[in-house]
């Protein structure tokens, strides 16, 4: 091979081992903040604070009502007794003397708090919650529902980001790979010029004489693609011992992991098919006779 | 084997490279072709090896109406002939064996067929002991040689060679013909163009001639 050849597979190589490393490196983000997000959200339930002349019967009501949304996963109620006492252990260390208030002590509501199944996620969450708010807000019996709305919101803004800033680069970064193995392969053809016009004068077909070109393809976009899955793997890695503690502090080591096995699978295929597709582009006008009739591919 | 009916060829320009030919060449005949550079030859050459259409006329070549022929059938078509040239279009990276097996190889034949035909080949070249050479280690004659192995080692109906001895010493230059004669005799047609007028006298076969395109001779 000469070195020029060499020279131009190894930095086609580099680049689009870089292309895919940004590329799964992007998917792999995105799963994990979904992942964190995700186990920070978890806990996430709904709170309907209850006006105090409320009846056991409106209260049972209301229950059924919530009942019959069918990712809603138990409904609790918290009477005020109840309330007061969990307020006491909370605010005990803190403000001891905020607990001798009799006047604050009675504003603390009895409350129905709403649990949600754990498939329900993201933006399907904060439908629900809304739609539910929109539900019970004019119940008699109902002073307010709270839910988090903030966080819920900002929850599925950032994963919504995340979700458009990966199909963005996905787009960008293939089409980068592909301009690139085109151009090594149409190189690798000028370069063996001389060789496609024998095998054409022998007779070979076009299926003969694109095969190596597409093998090249292939292999540059499997071998590019596998070392960019290496590489992200070895700095997850590097992250999860380097910032243990921080991360076990946030609550989130169980949280972060790696691409799972379907993911992987999907990124060694889309490899060397961006890299057949992209020798194919270049070899479509081979052998019709161009080498030889001095026609240009 | 070789037949052209009243065949034009025109570049732009205009530029009239060939003018109403008429050929017919039989198979097992071996046919010189002469002619000044520029005459029409390596046009003539494009035309029967489907390197180029006609803009008029009717090409027929080893039972294939070339005026026809779709894409797909172009290979099918060449693996019928075999050509030579004068600058042999060996590939520097392959060996001598390799070279010769090419013209197998694109036909997927099994390496062991490959490499039993390639022998006898380089056999009837008198080149066994250079196989695995690479061709920068040969000198003109030889390459040639290999060229010519090369372009008989699937037994074609007709071998083309276009200045075969152009680049070669007299002597050098018999040894070829001499060879191509022997292929003659097992039945291949062969179409030679050359410059060299002694050596078409010399060896007292058909001979044609063109000049601006008007091929003459002896054209039946």
């Amino acid at each position: 091979m000469k070195k020029s050849s060499l020279a131009l597979k190894m930095t086609t190589f580099v680049v689009l081992t870089m292309c895919f490393l940004f590329l799964i490196g992007g998917s792999l983000v995105l799963k994990n903040v979904n992942h964190v997000l995700t186990s920070w959200g978890q806990d996430l339930q709904m709170t309907i604070y209850l006006d105090q002349a409320q009846t056991e019967e409106q209260r049972n009501q209301i229950i059924q009502k919530l009942s019959r949304y069918p990712d809603v996963e138990s409904t609790r109620y918290v009477p005020q007794e109840k309330a007061l006492e969990q307020f006491r252990v909370q605010m005990a260390e803190y403000a001891p003397d905020l607990l001798n208030d009799p006047e604050l002590i009675q504003m603390i509501p009895s409350s129905l708090l709403v649990k949600f199944k754990s498939e329900v996620q993201g933006n399907e969450q904060l439908q629900i919650m809304k739609t539910i708010h929109q539900d019970l807000k004019n119940e008699k019996i109902v002073d307010e529902v709270s839910y988090g709305q903030e966080w819920v919101q900002k929850y599925t803004q950032i994963n919504g980001f995340f979700s458009d800033l990966v199909i963005i680069l996905g787009v960008s970064l293939s089409a980068a790979a592909l301009f690139v193995i085109s151009n090594v392969i149409q190189t690798s053809i000028r370069q063996r010029r001389a060789e496609i016009e024998v095998l054409e004068l022998l007779g070979a077909t076009a299926s003969t004489i694109r095969r190596p070109f597409l093998v090249e393809g292939v292999k540059i976009g499997l071998l590019s693609i596998a070392l960019a899955l290496f590489l992200n793997w070895s700095v997850l890695q590097f992250i999860l011992t380097q910032y243990a503690g921080t991360l076990a502090l946030l609550k989130i080591t169980d949280a972060i992991q790696f691409l799972d096995f379907k993911n992987i699978l999907f990124f060694l295929a889309m490899g060397p098919l961006l890299g057949a597709l992209a020798s194919y582009i270049c070899l479509r006008k081979i052998n019709t006779g161009w080498a030889a009739a001095g026609r240009r591919v | 084997m070789i037949e052209f009916s009243h065949v034009y060829k025109t570049y732009p320009g205009p530029v009239h490279a060939l003018r109403n030919v008429d050929l017919k060449i039989n198979q097992g005949e071996f046919v010189f072709l002469t002619g000044p550079s520029g005459a029409g030859k390596s046009t003539l050459f494009k035309m029967m090896s489907a390197f180029d259409v006609c803009t008029s006329g009717q090409i027929a070549v080893a039972g294939y109406n070339l005026n026809d022929m779709k894409a797909k059938e172009l290979p099918y078509f060449r693996r019928q002939i075999g050509m030579v040239f004068q600058d042999f279009k060996l590939l520097p990276e392959k060996t001598v064996a390799e070279n010769v097996g090419l013209s197998l190889w694109v036909r997927n034949e099994k390496s062991s067929l490959i490499e039993k035909k390639v022998s006898e080949v380089l056999d009837q070249v008198n080149l066994s002991h250079r196989a695995d050479h690479y061709p920068e280690m040969l000198s003109g004659g030889e390459q040639q040689r290999v060229a010519i192995a090369r372009a008989i080692i699937h037994q074609p109906s007709l071998l083309i060679a276009d200045e075969p001895t152009g680049n070669l010493d007299p002597k050098m230059s018999e040894e070829i013909m001499d060879l191509l004669e022997h292929v003659c005799l097992q039945g291949t047609t062969i179409f030679v163009a050359t410059h060299d007028h002694s050596m078409v006298e010399r060896r007292k076969k058909k001979t044609l001639e063109i000049r601006d395109g008007i091929l003459s001779g002896d054209l039946k």
